[in-house]
């Protein structure tokens, strides 16, 4: 098992990561990086599209990045962003 | 306090003849409400007004309501429906049922849209007979 990870897309629309609630998006994100650190915390940095405030205020979110067949989906513990500069702390990674 | 004027996600399972079932959002937002609205119009190409386009009126219901469905295909594989899909994939999976089923979706789904607005008048009327007798 890994002790660290770091996941990243560019800023391709093709690799677009999105923060949603329930079947809502409430954001869209490009240029997004997870992070899982030695202590076994993720965590996002993205830049984000377009959000909408008021569905990122509510419970539970779900951070989706794609990938081959799928998506990787991670429960969102707290959000922020500021301007474009969206961060996150998250759950365990669920396939 | 005033009353909650949000719509928070619910979803409401709709059963349909031989077993099988769709999953349906138990109300709208009013951004899907408007563009459940928009979706059923087209420009008028003589005028400024729009006018309603009868062939669109079912189709724009199901994809403003339908979360997902029971469906399997001929070879009884499941034939998965979900908002994850971009829009064009879940009309074209809609498109592709027989024309019994699609009405069915459109009763089951007209149906539980009257039962939604049944309730929610008599949600009205309960809060605006505890106001006047607040009142009285």
């Amino acid at each position: 098992m890994f002790t660290e990870l770091v996941m990243h897309g560019d800023r391709d629309a093709k690799m677009e990561a999105t923060i949603s609630w329930s079947w809502h998006t409430a954001a869209v994100c490009r240029a997004w990086h997870v992070r899982k650190n030695d202590k076994g915390q993720w965590s996002l940095i993205a830049q984000v599209v377009r959000a909408d405030p008021f569905k990122l205020q509510q419970r539970p979110l779900r951070f989706n990045a794609p990938r081959k067949g799928g998506h990787w989906s991670w429960p969102v513990q707290a959000v922020t962003v500021v301007d474009t500069h969206l961060t996150a702390a998250l759950g365990p990674m669920e396939c | 306090m005033g009353r909650n004027r949000f719509v928070y996600p619910e979803e409401v399972r709709l059963p349909l003849s031989d077993g099988d079932y769709i999953d349906v959002k138990k109300q709208l937002n009013a951004g899907e409400y408007r563009k459940l609205l928009y979706d059923q119009f087209k420009e008028n190409p003589e005028g400024d007004k729009v006018v309603l386009d009868h062939s669109k009126i079912g189709i724009s219901k199901l994809l403003a309501y339908l979360l997902g469905w029971s469906f399997c295909g001929r070879n009884n594989e499941p034939l998965p429906y979900h908002m994850d899909q971009p829009e064009e994939i879940r009309r074209a999976a809609i498109d592709s049922l027989d024309t019994d089923t699609y009405r069915e979706l459109i009763a089951a789904v007209n149906g539980h849209e009257a039962r939604e607005d049944e309730a929610l008048e008599a949600k009205k009327k309960d809060r605006s007979t505890a106001v006047s007798s607040s009142t009285t």
